[in-house]
């Protein structure tokens, strides 16, 4: 198999060398700001630069071969005992800055972004040849902070160490690295993430097919004691010699079979074993270290805090804790949110600090653990913290609530407010705060994740947000359900309970509801929901997932398990109500419930998908017609109104479609490929199924007798294209089949 | 002709191979031979797999029949599952869309008793799982095309041939596709 590098262009594979460099470059450039660094850190900078130039000279692009050698350079002096001042670390840090905004550049745009930048590259690669100081002009980033109030302590370079020789732009870059470097740096390997995610699913299909080994092995053996039992019948009975030959015969072999099936019990035992080490090995390349989704948080610290003339000390605890690196990848941008607020909203200003008896240096702590299976991580800080009768009077002013219940309101309570989107306790809006997206954006990123987000305060002391995550998405505990005779899976975490309970008899009318700690919830039979029956609820008991405050029926509570999540097919586009897919221990396919969406539609606010499929609310409408401009201009027509469009481009192709889907509306051009208008509308007449469909015939052909002819086929309108206009087609559409409502 | 085996016997008093003056009309032999042309093999349109779908034999380009694999269970899908889309089938760790290919071909009283599916390849990582009662084999597509009387529409044949099986009808795979994805969108 192979690494499913060949996908790539070499552009891409320089980016994905970059980055992993760049990353590198940035955590170490602070620690030598810091002074954290080690005596290989400088060593370490010196081989990421080195890298990231042999990479860039590989894809010819030579302004950021002279900027990485003039990085190396000057990491090289560093070695020789020359000081690292703060401005060069701005220089190296807007060099990374450099690196990582071609990062984002699609290799279709390389060249026009290297023809407006060329200059300011070779400009700002200029100044590494410059005094340390005035400290060069770095690219604008939303990151990139103004130059320091007061000189920043200047870093104790790296223990003296014999001068290495600069290297050249044309020395050997695929030169060994010394002995040390391959100690210890750690061994990887590149893959794609798709091809990864298959051998996953490879290995959980093995997993499978090792159970059912399993299984077999134990039905062999359930035979051979029915054999042997079958045998002992034969012990009281008066057998001539032959037949107790026979037997014994017979007995020696299945013996035999007994020894052939305790081997195989052996093998299948080890090989399900090592089917289970496999998958869980091949899941666990999934996690990767915390540390790899924090890269920017000490640099966002550095800038953020320089802004704002604060002191700030990051300190990041848990590290190497296992995360998904999908959920890893959703972190960066909530943390970095957390992280802006807490040195604008909570850290004070080192004045403000040492007069309220506190370390000019504030602390941020950022601490991520595993806590009863799941992800914990907390950003800390040791400001001011949120002062509640602040908070209180701000909602009061925001009309949020009335100042009586405000009054009622805990600090708990009150802190919740935070996350109401466009609600700040700022009073100005400065550059990084005070807009009121902020935290709520962190909550809805959050949960996207499967997570949740928690604020607490001590007024005087601190603010501590907590996030609560899974450790992974591609394995999730759910509950397992029967819905009318099909399994269906619904996530453990999007269940606020499950009960078999009573439920009240309902009225003629009214919703069903249960009765749970005397509050009534409201019932909904699931099957209804994902439109696999009509089935209305009967009284009596029945089991139930409770969850958004909606009791939803089914029909059996199966199991609570474990199940690797896929994406849905993408070719099925967003079905309503599911979330995604798996493969259970017997290998069957299972779909995993999307219950936020399920809740939103039994409360009468269908989501987006729902009316955006179309399938299940608006009027279906077939559109057919050869001219792709036509089909295409009466589909948008029709769509903007709120109908669900399917197109055909010929009469056989409609009349497939006819055979199979339900349509509430047929609108055919006359002459098309195959079977034309006229032939589709007398077929669809014709049907038993389909006679009593509306018609509605969109032609060139605007004779008395092309009209005659069309009506006589059926159509109950005929419209010509000659004088088409989007209210005509729709004002027919109307008329008959009614109105759509528009997607919202 | 001299025979090249037996002059190529080792005698000590002989000149080699190389040495001996060539035979008599060694050169005009050699030229008819290399003028000749060899006939071209039969393969009009690579292989085909046929099998059985109900009472009818049809028959597909190998390239896009990836798989045979039994159907252990189609899950169906909330608002999806219609006529065409009977549901979602495991095939190799992959979860594939299941359609109805009697359904498709409008012969319902083919409706196979799902044993088996046929994985089908539109292209690379698009695959179908269509049901089907068996297949079979693989045969070289160079059987002469006949003309016959079609259990299906046109549409969905590109060509008849006779198999020592019977007769069987090759189906026109851009098409099925083209109606798979619209009749499942």
């Amino acid at each position: 198999m192979s690494s499913g590098l060949e996908d790539f262009s070499l552009f891409d594979l320089f980016r994905m060398e970059a980055e992993e460099q760049v990353r590198i470059l940035q955590t170490e450039i602070i620690q030598l700001e810091s002074g954290t660094a080690t005596a290989t850190t400088l060593e370490s900078l010196m081989r990421a630069a080195h890298s990231v130039k042999g990479a860039a000279r590989i894809v010819g692009l030579d302004a950021i071969v002279h900027l990485t050698h003039a990085m190396e350079d000057r990491f090289v002096a560093a070695q020789a005992g020359r000081t690292m001042t703060s401005s060069d670390i701005d220089r190296m840090l807007g060099a990374t800055d450099w690196l990582a905004q071609l990062q984002n550049v699609p290799e279709a745009e390389t060249a026009a972004w290297f023809e407006a930048n060329q200059a300011a590259i070779a400009a700002f690669t200029a100044t590494f040849q410059e005094p340390s100081d005035p400290p060069p002009a770095a690219i604008s980033t939303p990151a990139a902070a103004p130059p320091p109030p007061t000189p920043a302590a200047q870093t104790e370079p790296a223990a003296p160490q014999q001068e290495k020789p600069s290297p050249t732009p044309n020395e050997d870059i695929f030169a060994p690295q010394s002995a040390t470097d391959n100690k210890t740096r750690e061994r990887t390997v590149r893959i794609s993430a798709d091809r990864f995610d298959q051998i996953l699913s490879l290995a959980s299909e093995m997993l499978v097919a090792s159970r059912n080994l399993a299984a077999t092995s134990e039905e062999l053996e359930r035979d051979h004691r029915l054999l042997r039992r079958g045998l002992e019948e034969f012990g009281d009975a008066h057998l001539s010699p032959t037949q107790v030959a026979a037997l014994d015969e017979i007995d020696r072999k299945i013996a035999d079979l007994a020894a052939h099936i305790a081997d195989l019990d052996l093998i299948c035992r080890a090989n399900e074993r090592s089917a289970e080490r496999i998958y869980r090995t091949t899941l666990a390349g999934r996690l990767r270290p915390f540390s790899d989704g924090i890269t920017a948080a000490s640099r966002l610290v550095r800038d953020t805090s320089r802004g704002l003339g604060k002191s700030v000390r990051l300190e990041i605890l848990g590290e190497r804790t296992r995360v998904d690196r999908d959920i890893l990848d959703r972190l960066e941008a909530p943390l970095s949110h957390l992280i802006s607020n807490a040195i604008d909203h909570g850290i004070e200003s080192p004045s403000d600090r040492v007069a309220a008896g506190k370390p000019a240096e504030a602390t941020l702590k950022l601490h991520a653990r595993h806590e009863n299976g799941r992800l914990v991580i907390t950003v800390r800080d040791d400001g001011r913290g949120i002062d509640p009768v602040h908070l209180r009077e701000r909602i009061i002013r925001r009309n949020l609530v009335t100042a009586e219940t405000a009054a009622g309101l805990s600090d708990h309570e009150l802190l919740e407010f935070l996350f109401l989107p466009g609600f700040s306790t700022r009073e100005e809006v400065s550059q990084i705060s005070g807009r009121g997206v902020g935290l709520n954006v962190v909550q809805s990123m959050v949960q996207e994740a499967g997570g949740s987000v928690t604020v607490s305060s001590n007024p005087g002391a601190g603010t501590v947000f907590r996030l609560t995550l899974p450790v992974t998405r591609s394995v999730i505990k759910v509950i397992r359900v029967q819905v009318e005779g099909e399994l269906y899976a619904v996530p453990l975490v999007r269940i606020d309970r499950v009960a078999n309970l009573e439920l009240s008899s309902p009225d003629d009318d009214a919703t069903p509801t249960v009765d749970v700690d005397g509050q009534a919830i409201p019932v909904v039979a699931l099957g209804v929901l994902l439109g696999l029956s009509n089935r209305p609820i009967s009284a009596g008991t029945a089991s139930l997932l409770f969850c958004k405050g909606i009791a939803f029926t089914v029909d059996r509570l199966i199991d609570e398990v474990e199940l690797s999540v896929r994406q849905l097919d993408a070719r099925l586009g967003k079905v309503p109500g599911v979330s995604a897919a798996s493969l259970d221990e017997n290998g069957f396919p299972l779909l995993i419930l999307d219950m936020e969406d399920l809740a939103q539609t039994a409360l009468g606010h269908p989501a987006a998908s729902i009316s955006g499929h179309g399938g299940t609310l608006a009027p279906h409408v077939l559109i057919v017609d050869d001219s792709h401009t036509v089909r295409e201009m009466e589909r948008r027509v029709l769509v903007r109104a709120g109908y669900n469009v399917t197109t055909a481009q010929n009469g056989q192709e409609a009349w497939n479609l006819l055979r199979l889907n339900e349509y509430e509306l047929l609108i055919s051009d006359v002459d098309m490929p195959q079977m034309n208008g006229i032939e589709l509308v007398t077929k669809v007449r014709e049907n038993p199924r389909l006679g009593r469909m509306p018609v509605i015939i969109l032609s060139y052909k605007d004779r008395e007798q092309d009209r005659r002819r069309g009506f006589e086929a059926g159509a109950d309108f005929y419209l010509t294209k000659g004088d088409f206009n989007n209210d005509a087609l729709l004002r027919a559409v109307v008329d008959l089949i009614g109105t759509a409502e528009a997607p919202g | 002709m001299t025979d090249p085996v037996q002059a190529a016997q080792p005698e000590a008093e002989q000149p080699s191979i190389f040495d001996r003056p060539l035979p008599d009309g060694y050169r005009d032999e050699l030229r008819t031979l290399a003028a000749e042309r060899f006939a071209e093999p039969s393969r009009r349109q690579g292989s085909l797999v046929h099998f059985q779908l109900g009472q009818l034999r049809l028959a597909l380009p190998t390239r896009v029949a990836a798989a045979v694999a039994p159907v252990l269970h189609i899950a169906r899908i909330p608002h999806r599952s219609s006529t065409v889309l009977l549901g979602l089938a495991a095939f190799r760790g992959d979860i594939l869309p299941c359609c109805s290919l009697a359904r498709i071909l409008d012969v319902a009283q083919a409706e196979t008793n799902v044993t088996r599916t046929l994985i089908l390849e539109e292209a690379p990582g698009r695959r179908w799982a269509v049901p089907i009662d068996g297949v079979l084999g693989v045969r070289l597509a160079d059987s002469e095309p006949i003309t016959c009387d079609l259990p299906v529409s046109e549409q969905w044949i590109s060509g008849s041939f006779q198999d020592d099986a019977g007769i069987f009808h090759l189906l026109d795979h851009e098409v099925l596709f083209r109606q798979i994805t619209l009749a499942t969108a």
